[in-house]
């Protein structure tokens, strides 16, 4: 009698420690899930956030330089981002993976976010001129100059290129204080300080620089080339045998003359121009529309 | 002399059934309480579900919504109403292609507990409807302010929503077991929503 009481408790016993076996590892299952599911989605998130770092230099790049990847806490955390552009538009698709890779007998968790981010390039019709000068500009010797030129200009940093001098400077490319004779690389955008006697000196003809740049203080310019739009606040000069294709714009104040002497070439071109306002256009950039797939 | 017969007194017989009614009434109450937090965890489980599940789809819905469409008059919005029209992004008109068709509509029947998701879309030049239910949920679900389950205070501000795009998503949850006991769990999320 007593076994078989014993018998049948222990039978109870096991039955209703097999379901709560159940119960308790589905229930351990569908939070597993929950949780996978929400870490996948802000690892995707995470890959976004990663690509905005540095979005000019991801979305303008050849795959698969147009891509980033890495993981989060261990390597069972993954995230995959990458950026196109979408034809020849101001738009960029974004597609950004997050995985949750897990442990046999699970399957890993995936979700996906595909964003559309607009860029905002500069207007190249502020950009008129071959040369603009805010003070007199003494032209002499044998320059050519292939567009308009206009002297005691009056013109806003801020008007001609959509974004404030601090915008720009922090979103240089290259940025030099006081830097040698020639410096070089000069392109994307260039932001270049200058202090005390210090000027920027482009003598060398075998330099070049291509972009936006900008030289906060004196410009003595007689060699080399350059593509695109070159900004001085101060004064500049210009002798020897440079060629500028794109625009000058000097910063200088009415009272301080730029003088451009010898066999100096300034071409407008509004080519150059569009090209090198393309440097700004992730400045402005924004998410216009964002959706899970 | 008689032999002595081996056999059990009645005063012996009689403690052997109360040790064994003893052990059975312990068993049955042993026994009716694992079943009852079976029961009970069973029920609880399934509410976690449910309440899991409703976030998920509001959070996933609610992140890739336009803000704009969400606050729209028309779309009555509240806390316990949110519909929305689906868009697409046009890349030559710099502006959202807005479909008067598809759009997803958020119900919540407060009598009936229930939160009534509607998915409408066309396909194939049809237009079809996909309803998903969520049960058990004790409180309206969509707020730009919260202080607490039933504070006057919570509301949902269409002016805050525009500004900030922010929502906060509560999904509580409570069910009765066998009558007498209540199992309850909530889940309080905040939704960045990502389209203007």
């Amino acid at each position: 009698m007593t076994l078989i009481i014993s018998l049948i408790v222990l039978v109870i016993i096991s039955v209703l420690a097999s379901l709560l076996f159940f119960r308790v590892s589905n229930d351990n299952r569908l939070v597993r899930m929950f949780t996978d599911s929400t870490r996948a989605f802000w690892l995707a998130e995470a890959g976004i956030a990663r690509l905005k770092t540095d979005l000019a230099a991801y979305c303008t790049a050849e795959p698969p330089d147009n891509s980033v990847s890495g993981s989060i806490i261990d390597a069972n955390h993954q995230y995959s981002a990458s950026c196109a552009q979408r034809g020849s538009t101001e738009y960029y698709d974004v597609v950004s993976t997050g995985t949750v890779v897990a442990s046999s007998p699970y399957a890993n968790t995936t979700r996906t976010i595909n964003a559309l981010l607009k860029t905002e390039p500069g207007d190249p019709g502020n950009f008129q001129h071959a040369i603009r000068a805010e003070g007199e500009l003494k032209v002499g010797g044998s320059v050519t100059i292939n567009g308009d030129q206009e002297e005691y200009a009056s013109f806003g940093f801020e008007d001609l290129f959509g974004y404030t001098m601090a915008e720009v400077e922090a979103a240089a490319t290259n940025h030099y204080t006081n830097p040698e004779n020639n410096v070089t690389p000069v392109s994307g955008i260039t932001w270049v300080d200058l202090t005390g006697n210090n000027q920027f000196v482009a003598s060398n003809s075998g330099w070049s620089g291509t972009g936006i740049l900008v030289v906060n203080g004196d410009a003595d310019i007689s060699g080399g080339t350059f593509d695109g739009i070159l900004y001085v606040i101060g004064k500049l000069k210009m002798s020897g045998n440079p060629v500028i294709s794109g625009t000058i714009i000097v910063e200088s104040g009415a009272d301080i003359d730029t003088s451009v002497t010898g066999n100096v070439v300034i071409n407008f071109d509004s080519g150059e121009i569009t090209s090198s306002l393309e440097g700004l256009s992730f400045m402005g950039a924004e998410f216009v529309s964002w959706e899970e797939e | 002399m008689p032999a002595k017969k081996g056999a059990f007194t009645y005063f012996e017989v009689l403690i052997v059934f109360l040790i064994f009614g003893v052990v059975l009434a312990a068993l049955f109450i042993t026994l009716n309480a694992g079943y009852f937090t079976q029961a009970l965890s069973s029920q609880e489980v399934e509410l976690q579900s449910t309440v899991r599940l409703a976030s998920e789809w509001a959070a996933k819905d609610l992140r890739q919504a336009i803000v704009g469409e969400i606050v729209k008059v028309q779309n009555s919005p509240s806390t316990s109403h949110l519909k929305f029209n689906l868009g697409t992004w046009n890349t030559t008109t710099h502006t959202w292609d807005i479909s008067a068709t598809d759009y997803i509509e958020y119900t919540y029947d407060s009598q009936a507990k229930k939160l009534t998701r509607t998915y409408v879309f066309t396909e194939d030049e049809i237009t079809k409807t996909m309803t998903l239910a969520f049960n058990n949920l004790i409180e309206a679900p969509f707020y730009t302010r919260y202080d607490g389950p039933g504070d006057p205070d919570n509301t949902l501000n269409t002016t805050d929503l525009s500004n900030n795009k922010k929502l906060i998503v509560v999904l509580r949850g409570e069910k009765t077991v066998r009558g007498t006991e209540k199992v309850s769990y909530a889940m309080v999320s905040q939704i960045l929503i990502r389209n203007e």
